[in-house]
């Protein structure tokens, strides 16, 4: 094939005039400046996040001993471990779990199975976004007037609704979502064998869609490890052992708020643990459900 | 069998004739990579001012890759490399530290799913042009209606300028887009599949449009259709698998091609 | 073979148990709404819509002027979303426009479990660690160098204690960063390649394309995130109870110390011992009830536009 020499330029165009230069190099500038300050704030964002965990773990793991899981919370100018607050906290999470997840993935399935078209649909949609991200004090207060109040005082089992109700809306977008990709053909497919609808769901859709109903409960549970505000006026707290869920119970995060707002620095480092713990439970948890759903979404190719 | 042996005549008669005029890109030894993989081998042409070159072969074969460099739009992306000349006017664009806004801005390019940008038709085209010159209102309004008239859309939306550009039909979207480019008065405008995913009223006027266009500018275009290539174009290249088989006049690839390949492809041997 | 007989009522039963489950999701939010009217009463009885315009929250003299909490509510989250929307945006962008892979993935997967750590751990960090370095290092510089200027001098006088308002906002500021970037990230990614490059194809500069095309692309999802931001800012109570300093004065300085609506039911829910107390608590959280709503409710509504523009 013919290869020619290329000839010189003929015409002049775009970046010919001194204002067509200046102008263009206004823009060139302005981009510069503003990707520059998106990799800066990059930078300070990580960095301000860095000097976070830097401290939570160097205080936490600093104040970190086998005490923490065989102590009491001790009074004020002694030392002491967690224990009754760990316990506090896995029993609360636990029995919120135990209600907020099978109603939040029953309301799940009947938003994306049977009422997936049905008007009331959206508006429940609609209103369980609102309380997923409804200030979670609020549900506190709820639960005081709804339960504490006529108890006579307040409760392991109060922090523990309360808890299940903010661990409610998560799971029910959570499932919702994860089984609207369920493939209509799979339910076609069961529903064509003359499998009745609610086989179909519990067998079929529930079945393809594990994974991410996991990944969806293992969120909520993330979700409400942390929760502090609404505990404050729910379970209270308990200086002491106590299994009773129908007395007030020691709980990871009030023990934090509490020991941290103190002026004694014993209490001061058992909260920089108790805040440790509570990350990296959460951390935990959230790694748990991604890598979960990172399999399945391997496994699908 | 195949469906037919050569291109009916009365389609390649169509085929404009090819003056040789000036060398306006020139392309040397380019080998592309996407990562470690290699997918164009030492490709060597040039390519005429004023006149339509069309790109054609198998799918994979590199055509679109090849026009992604001619702009370097690859170059958004880090894993992909190009190395070899591309001399615009003489002038390597792969070199280091090339301008690459101001390359963009000589060698505009449309893609096979009309782009137009959120916004109005109007600013669609109006952005276009304040990047790189500072008009008037009027002066604006008259190169808007310049750019929709040379696109031959004017006429179709000339009432409803400030309305959102993706309530146009495809075609129309596409010469909008066409337009956008066109305004800027690029030197080399470059088409990948510009009208695979239009209807064939839609593709006809596209085509009409680029033999317009012809006059004014390097016309690259990517087709998968062989008979757009023949009616459109003055030169026509075949690649396969990363390689340039041939590049000759439309007319004699498609008449008389010199490679056996080129002939099985054009007589709808393989591909 | 044998026909299975199946009941139809067992599918019955089993549609009506998940419809009354998703009926009683609305029963809550209509219960806990009726809730915090009902104990809105007393003190809206005693003391009227000056519950809303006066500055005076005194429990000793039984008298409640929610003015102070709401403004500063609303004030630490406008400083909030002031320093954390552009910082959001700019690591966003910087995400997907900017990053080479290698170095986008394991920044979004950090961004995303700091997204996930419980809010008290913002707090706890913001009163040993940020206040005492940081908070007093700007309140001593703003003393000497924005407080004597006339005008807006007085919006800057504050004790050098490192707690305050604006600590305050700036720690909501870091807790919302990772929740917003995540969010805008997501919105970003959703726009098509083919649009970017034909936008750079016509010369354009990175910030013209995320300007011009990302931006108008993603405009109602970008504001959903935002005011899903805002939502949460307005809400956060322990982020902000440890670092405001908690005093029902209203000031001129947003350097000084505060108290949001959160934070004061947080301090003074369980010791508030009179009836009118109490209420006035209620009240507060009613207040905020009605103000988040609003928020979120805009929030979802752009959002569902986006998943609509994005469906067809």
């Amino acid at each position: 094939m013919s290869v020619q020499t290329p000839v010189t330029p003929t015409t002049e165009r775009q970046v010919s005039s001194p204002y067509q230069r200046r102008m263009y190099m206004r823009r060139r500038f302005i981009s510069t400046f503003h990707m520059t300050m998106s990799h800066v704030v990059t930078l300070l964002g990580l960095a301000v996040l860095a000097w976070i965990l830097w401290s939570l773990f160097g205080q936490g793991f600093s104040a970190l001993s086998l005490k923490l899981f065989t102590e009491m919370t001790p009074p004020p100018g002694s030392d002491g471990g967690l224990l009754n607050a760990i316990f506090g906290s896995v029993m609360m999470v636990g029995i919120a779990t135990i209600i907020g997840i099978p109603v939040g993935l029953l309301v799940g399935t009947y938003l994306a199975e049977y009422g997936r078209y049905a008007k009331i649909s959206a508006v429940v949609r609609f209103i369980n976004d609102i309380l997923l991200s409804a200030p979670s004090i609020l549900i506190g207060l709820f639960v005081y007037e709804l339960v504490v109040v006529p108890m006579g005082h307040f409760s392991g089992y109060a922090g523990a609704i309360a808890l299940a109700i903010i661990a409610l809306p998560v799971v029910v977008r959570t499932s919702e979502d994860m089984l609207l990709l369920v493939p209509d053909t799979l339910r076609e497919a069961a529903a064509a064998l003359g499998i009745p609808r609610w086989r179909v769901i519990l067998q079929v859709s529930y079945r393809a869609a594990g994974p991410g109903l996991m990944t969806g409960a293992l969120l909520a549970v993330a979700r409400i490890s942390g929760e502090t505000a609404p505990l404050l006026f729910t379970s209270l707290n308990n200086q002491f052992w106590s299994t009773n869920m129908n007395q007030p119970m020691a709980n990871l995060p009030v023990v934090i708020f509490n020991f941290a707002m103190s002026p004694y620095d014993d209490w001061r480092s058992l909260a920089w643990a108790g805040a440790l713990l509570i990350t990296l439970a959460v951390l935990g948890l959230t790694i748990a459900a991604r890598t979960l759903l990172a399999a399945k979404s391997r496994m699908k190719g | 069998m195949s469906m037919f042996q050569a291109l009916p005549d009365d389609i390649v008669a169509h085929a404009p004739v090819a003056e040789p005029t000036p060398i306006k890109v020139s392309v040397r030894d380019l080998d592309f990579y996407y990562g470690k993989n290699k997918t164009l081998n030492s490709i060597s042409l040039d390519f005429h001012d004023r006149s339509v070159t069309a790109l054609i072969g198998p799918s994979g074969c590199g055509k679109s890759t090849l026009l992604r460099t001619l702009n370097r739009i690859y170059s958004l992306y880090p894993n992909q490399t190009a190395t070899g000349q591309i001399l615009l006017d003489g002038e390597n664009i792969l070199a280091q530290g090339k301008d690459l806004n101001n390359l963009r801005a000589r060698v505009g390019m449309v893609f096979q799913k009309p782009t137009p940008f959120p916004m109005s038709i109007y600013e669609n085209i109006a952005f276009a042009v304040r990047m790189y010159e500072k008009l008037t209102k009027s002066e604006m309004d008259d190169r808007v209606e310049w750019g929709l008239r040379k696109v031959a859309l004017w006429d179709e939306v000339k009432d409803k300028l400030h309305v959102s550009g993706n309530g146009l039909s495809g075609g129309q979207q596409q010469r909008l887009c066409i337009a956008r480019s066109v305004v800027l008065n690029p030197e080399v405008l470059l088409l990948d599949e510009p009208a695979s995913a239009l209807d064939p009223i839609s593709t006809m006027k596209i085509e009409e449009l680029i033999s317009e266009l012809r006059a004014d500018y390097t016309i690259i275009i990517v087709t998968h259709n062989m008979q757009q290539a023949a009616r459109t174009s003055d030169y026509t290249a075949f690649m396969y698998l990363g390689d340039l088989i041939e590049i000759s006049p439309t007319r004699e690839l498609f008449t008389n091609p010199r490679e056996a390949r080129t002939r099985d492809y054009i007589t709808g041997r393989f591909g | 073979m044998s026909v299975k007989q199946f009941r139809p009522g067992f599918d019955r039963g089993f549609h009506n148990l998940t419809f009354g489950l998703s009926m009683f999701v609305l029963l809550l939010l209509v219960a806990i709404l009726a809730y915090l009217v009902m104990g809105s009463i007393p003190v809206l009885k005693n003391q009227g819509l000056s519950f809303f315009i006066s500055s005076d929250w005194n429990p000793v003299k039984d008298l409640y002027g929610a003015l102070p909490a709401i403004i500063q509510t609303l004030v630490t989250a406008v400083i909030a979303l002031v320093i954390g929307v552009p910082v959001s945006f700019g690591i966003a962008v910087f995400l997907t426009e900017l990053a080479p892979p290698w170095i986008a993935r394991p920044v979004g997967v950090a961004i995303e479990m700091l997204a996930a750590i419980p809010s008290i751990i913002y707090g706890m960090w913001g009163l040993f660690v940020f206040a005492p370095t940081f908070g007093v290092a700007m309140q001593h510089w703003t003393m000497a160098n924005l407080a004597p200027i006339p005008v807006i001098g007085p919006l800057f006088v504050s004790p050098p204690m490192g707690i305050g308002i604006f600590t305050a906002g700036i720690i909501l500021a870091i807790m919302i960063v990772p929740f917003i970037t995540a969010m805008m990230r997501d919105v970003f990614t959703t726009v098509p390649a083919v649009l970017k490059e034909s936008a750079y194809g016509l010369g354009c500069t990175r910030w013209e394309v995320v300007h011009r095309v990302v931006l108008p692309y993603c405009r109602a999802g970008t504001v959903g995130a935002v005011m899903l931001g805002l939502g949460r800012a307005l809400g956060e109570t322990m982020a902000v109870t440890f670092v405001i300093g908690n005093s029902h004065r209203l000031s001129a300085s947003i350097m000084g110390p505060g108290a949001t609506i959160s934070s004061s039911i947080a301090n003074e829910f369980v010791e508030a011992d009179s009836k009118l107390h109490t209420s006035a608590l209620v009240t507060l959280g009613l207040t905020l009830f009605v103000i988040t709503f609003i928020v979120l409710a805009v929030a979802r509504l752009f959002l569902l536009r986006l998943k609509k523009q994005s469906g067809h």
